[in-house]
């Protein structure tokens, strides 16, 4: 039963960073594929069917944190809490951007909007790549501090951004899939994808193999209930996640809702 | 051993019972009276009387919005409020002190206390009376208010004429939109308030259950995200409103504004192969 609360928080977390990577990777990038006002809604319809399927990945992870994991979750939370409460407010920040942008016509109110998903998007990944530091020193009750830490968020950020870039290349036309295929290189967009996502899931995962996970595990009654109930959830969550991606595997051509 | 495992099932039971009710209170409060239907009911009624109150052109669609919502409101408050009524009867033997501190019954929070000290170790047990009975108090008074506007609403709305031309009542329906939030945080007060100092009655202390973290380190979390929600609260509730006004023609939601669609325009389902997300 532990082994599999185990495999199910990786599966859970590896999940957010590939899929929820590359979401919160165009974000990041967007100033640079979308020049005006027009490109940039083109951008953000890139994802947009996607990220809220893709923060479902992390309510899972932090749901069976507390459920499967409360030691941990109780170490991680109240140990990282300067990194979570950026993290959540810039989650917050940009999803407010994405919602907002189009319920409104001005042109001020559409830049605020940009920015609060660009600066929302990068807070997120910058937290994560801190949040991440502390993990694979093995001290999540600690929080990450020097030189490691501030190079560890960075190139986590430059991770997520390098991911959302090769998203981008695969989803968009016109003169931003131009200069997001620039950046990403000759290798077709698929791969760079492909290669970064793998790199993104195994964030969480070298993080967490540096954690005592057995020993913090919940009581066996707890996961004798918790676990059958993950397993018989997670085939829908992945089967809706495989449904989107089919329905929306065209390129875009034209903005959407947001 | 008999007796104590039956009394655990009882209590267990008494426990799902009022996760149950719980449930329906809250499920209603979301589905129906504070939340989704009454809000929806109310917002219908206040926007469709907005808008017969300034005589818009779109008159008999706002008619029967205004009909719908008076309507429908009826059955979800008391929906709502039955399952609020069968929670506050199974308080008193869950939750006794909340129960005693609600009905100001002195004698009772006494005995509570004492019995609560010789089982749990000294401390103070009864909860904030002003936030717990205040909370209550309030949310029953807004579903009074909400009563005597529904009971009479629902016949007046029958009738043609009062539908489109009683302005005062109108006005008094747009005046209303409030009530069912104000229910709904009143409520919710009451609900944790009148727990404390537990966060799980009789296991697990608030005091206990809070993590350890510094004074600063809450203080700047709660300032963080209160100001976030506060501004979010504002713009949602501005974005609400202006839409409101707008009225069924140009309120912009669900509008297509994609700009080149000019060219494939007016199509109905033919053209929806190839999403264009």
């Amino acid at each position: 039963m532990e082994t599999l609360a185990i495999v199910l928080l990786g599966f859970f977390a590896a999940g957010y960073f590939a899929l929820a990577g590359a979401d919160i990777g165009t974000g990041m990038v967007a100033p640079h594929l979308g020049r005006d006002e027009r490109e940039r809604r083109l951008v953000i319809a890139s994802f947009a069917p996607f990220f809220l399927g893709n923060e479902v990945w992390l309510i899972a992870t932090a749901g069976l944190l507390v459920g499967c994991f409360p030691d941990l979750e109780g170490d991680l939370l109240s140990g990282q809490f300067a990194v979570v409460v950026p993290l959540l407010a810039g989650w917050i920040i940009r999803d407010t951007g994405l919602w907002l942008r189009g319920r409104c016509g001005g042109r001020g109110w559409r830049a605020v909007c940009d920015a609060a998903v660009v600066c929302g998007s990068w807070v997120v990944a910058l937290a994560w790549g801190w949040l991440l530091a502390a993990l694979f020193t093995g001290r999540p009750g600690e929080l990450a501090t020097g030189p490691v830490a501030v190079l560890t968020a960075t190139a986590v950020a430059a991770l997520f951004a390098v991911h959302g870039l090769g998203f981008a290349a695969m989803r968009l036309t016109g003169a931003p899939y131009e200069r997001a295929r620039r950046l990403v290189g000759r290798t077709g967009p698929g791969k760079s994808f492909a290669l970064t996502a793998v790199l993104m899931g195994a964030l969480p995962l070298f993080a967490g193999s540096g954690l005592e996970l057995g020993s913090s595990a919940a009581d066996g009654a707890t996961l004798a209930l918790l676990v059958p109930a993950l397993l018989v959830v997670t085939p829908l969550l992945v089967a809706a996640q495989a449904w989107t991606w089919r329905t929306f595997r065209h390129r875009v051509t034209r903005p959407s809702y947001f | 051993m008999a007796v104590s495992s039956e009394s655990t099932e009882v209590l267990d039971l008494a426990r799902l019972q009022f996760a149950l009710t719980a449930g329906g209170h809250f499920l209603f409060v979301a589905l129906t009276l504070g939340l989704a239907t009454v809000v929806a009911c109310i917002q219908t009624r206040a926007i469709s009387a907005y808008h017969l109150f300034r005589r818009s052109p779109e008159w008999e669609l706002f008619g029967s919005g205004l009909r719908t919502g008076v309507f429908l409101s009826l059955p979800a408050l008391f929906v709502t409020a039955a399952f609020g009524g069968v929670q506050l009867a199974s308080l008193a033997t869950l939750q006794p002190m909340k129960s005693a501190v609600f009905g100001q019954k002195k004698a009772e929070i006494a005995e509570i206390q004492a019995d609560m000290v010789a089982r749990f170790g000294p401390g103070d047990y009864v909860p904030s009376e002003a936030w717990t009975r205040g909370g209550a108090v309030v949310m029953l008074l807004c579903f009074a208010l909400m009563m005597y506007l529904v009971l009479p609403g629902f016949v007046m709305a029958l009738f043609r004429t009062a539908v489109y031309r009683f302005r005062a009542w109108h006005v008094v329906l747009i005046a209303a939109v409030p009530l069912p939030y104000v229910a709904m945080i009143s409520g919710w007060v009451f609900r944790e308030a009148g727990r404390q100092p537990w966060v799980v009655y009789g296991l697990l202390t608030t005091e206990d259950a809070v993590s350890s973290l510094s004074p600063g380190a809450m203080r700047a979390s709660l300032i963080t995200f209160t100001t976030l929600f506060a501004l979010l609260a504002a713009l949602n509730g501005w974005l609400l409103v202006r839409f409101a006004r707008r009225g069924p023609v140009d309120d912009g939601l669900g509008h297509d504004d994609r700009t080149d669609s000019g060219d494939d325009g007016g199509d109905a389902a033919g053209s929806l192969a190839a999403p264009s997300y």
